[in-house]
């Protein structure tokens, strides 16, 4: 109950924050945009190719994005961390009776919550372009990017109280997203990469929620492909909760 | 060495504490307090005496090498979860509030204490009130100056407060009419039960907010006591202060005039109240050989206690530079 409540209390404060940071509110909703707007011209000869069976390339490109949007999203949370961790507000959490757990998961959620307003924010942009919306799968897919927001932030703000300092995270964050976007065929599906490359995938936890959501989005619920993904992202959720707090309890001893 | 706490239940009980950062240097060595409820209780010392290393202990945030700490009887070395309910805390740092307004602070804060939603808004408003800060109210904290900030971390500290209140130098960079104010509310938080432990290094304001302290040194406490049984200890509750002349040599005290310093051109020494007119008449001698330009005797106060614990070497804030912003009404 008391978890419940501090998480409750110190999300809406998370929450209500963002608000106050009209820049990267403004960031949060025009880089998917802008991606949708300068990608889907340059996709639109492969219509119908590989990779692309749909007449509309937005079918394939625009599920790729909300993954994308998903990893970014919890992937940055650690900046927070650093930044909370320099201005002394870690320090100042360790002296309140506050549960840790919620300590912990309340600016991840937070981010949950804000990567579905900016998600339906572009779905709604992307249906008059052409893009069909399956409401069942698409909520089934909300809930799948959530979990994986959980995986990414959880990760995320470990390495930030580990490095503690920018630069070395942002270099470990950056280098692991490099190599994990690529494989996961987030902008490009995977189906027109070499075998190789294809293999490598198989490693790659977002490439099962990109294949996931491409499914979904076409209104596919029960699937074996879906399950998996649901399957990898759970099991993802309880390592990396499971060490994110173990580090955060020792750092807000 | 355990003072006396009168007829008042202990709240806070420190035994024979003893911690070390660096094997074989200690900065807690062998304290022992305690604390009765509704009182304030102040933490003198130096920089570096090792106040800052025995909160850090109460609070639950470092674990003593040996030694005991309970919290109405509860062991808080083995429960630290109940040390962080037990005890508000107002760090002397800075508190770090920017994207909130004052309120929402003050009112986040008394929430997770698990204060209810009408409880801690009536409280906030109430404190904010108290100190004159209504203007600020809904300003975000990002426009606030030090002493604002200073303010909104003690109201976060007071709002829901817990049995153990600890200010760490709760008045730093605030005006002197909201310090006379803080200093009220202190005294409310008493009234509804608290005990105020009070860390500071500024003699003046600690010789009139609390009413016992102790002085720690090199990480002992070195004294103890309310502030009048620490100024009239052995009969000593007189003080004589000489302005040497420039290139007179410092004179030879007498034997009745004891633990003298010397800073720079001013002499202090205690003295009986017995041994004023002596020493009256011994100064007054000097001025007239123009060895010293001027002399006072007066009531002992607790910077010369201090000043006597803790040696010259050590930075006090009640400088004169202080104590003319105490004569201005701080």
């Amino acid at each position: 109950m008391k978890v419940l409540r501090d998480f409750i209390l110190l999300f809406k404060r998370e929450f209500i924050h963002a608000l106050r940071m009209p820049t990267w509110l403004a960031v949060g909703i025009s880089t998917p945009l802008l991606y949708l707007a300068l990608y889907t011209p340059l996709l639109q000869k492969l219509a119908g190719g590989p990779g692309f069976p749909s007449s509309n390339v937005l079918d394939v490109f625009l599920p790729g994005m909300l993954g994308y949007l998903a990893f970014m999203s919890g992937s940055t949370e650690g900046y927070g961390t650093i930044f909370t961790l320099k201005d002394g507000q870690i320090e100042r959490l360790r002296v309140t009776p506050a549960s840790r757990y919620a300590l912990l998961l309340s600016p991840i959620l937070s981010d949950v919550a804000w990567m579905w307003i900016f998600i339906s924010i572009l779905v709604a942009v992307a249906i008059p372009f052409g893009f069909h919306a399956h409401i069942t799968g698409l909520l089934v897919s909300l809930v799948l990017l959530a979990l994986l927001v959980v995986v990414t932030g959880a990760f995320s703000v470990t390495v930030a109280l580990l490095t503690k300092e920018i630069a070395t995270f942002a270099s470990i964050v950056s280098g692991i997203s490099l190599p994990v976007l690529l494989l996961s065929g987030v902008l490009l599906p995977l189906s027109m990469a070499p075998t190789w490359m294809r293999i490598i995938a198989h490693f790659n936890p977002l490439y099962y929620v990109v294949n996931a959501d491409r499914i979904l989005s076409a209104g596919t619920i029960w699937n074996s492909t879906v399950g998996l993904a649901f399957l990898v992202t759970g099991g993802l959720v309880l390592a990396t909760l499971l060490w994110a707090t173990r580090v955060y309890k020792k750092a807000v001893a | 060495m355990v003072a006396e706490y009168g007829t008042r239940d202990i709240v806070l009980n420190i035994n024979n504490l003893y911690k070390s950062y660096i094997k074989g240097k200690l900065v807690n060595d062998n304290i022992s307090l305690a604390l009765g409820t509704g009182e304030i209780f102040g933490l003198l010392g130096p920089n570096g005496a090792g106040k800052t290393t025995l909160v850090s202990q109460i609070i639950g945030l470092a674990k003593p090498d040996s030694g005991s700490i309970t919290i109405d009887g509860v062991d808080i070395i083995a429960k630290p979860g109940y040390a962080r309910q037990a005890c508000s805390f107002q760090a002397q740092t800075q508190v770090p509030i920017n994207g909130l307004t004052a309120v929402q602070a003050i009112e986040l804060v008394g929430r997770v204490r698990g204060g209810d939603t009408k409880t801690v808004r009536t409280r906030a408003k109430e404190l904010l009130h108290n100190l004159e800060m209504e203007e600020w109210t809904t300003k975000p904290a990002e426009t606030f100056s030090g002493g604002m900030r200073r303010l909104v971390a003690f109201c976060m500290a007071a709002v829901m407060p817990g049995r153990i209140v600890i200010l760490d130098e709760p008045t730093n960079d605030i005006d002197p009419l909201r310090r006379r104010l803080l200093w009220q509310e202190v005294r409310t938080l008493v009234a509804m039960d608290s005990t105020v432990l009070l860390v500071t290094h500024n003699v003046l304001e600690a010789e009139r907010a609390v009413d016992r302290l102790a002085i720690i040194d090199k990480g002992k406490v070195v004294s103890m006591g309310t502030p009048a049984s620490l100024k009239g200890n052995g009969g000593l509750n007189m003080r004589i202060e000489l302005t040497i002349e420039p290139r007179a040599n410092t004179p030879t005290v007498p034997d009745y005039v004891l633990n003298t310093t010397v800073t720079g051109r001013r002499l202090i020494g205690r003295l009986r109240e017995s041994d004023i007119t002596p020493a009256v008449h011994w100064a007054r001698n000097l001025k007239e050989k123009d060895v010293i330009e001027e002399y006072s005797v007066g009531p002992a106060s607790l910077e010369d206690v201090y000043l006597n614990v803790v040696g010259q070497g050590n930075t006090l804030v009640s400088t004169e530079k202080e104590a003319d912003r105490e004569r201005i009404g701080a």
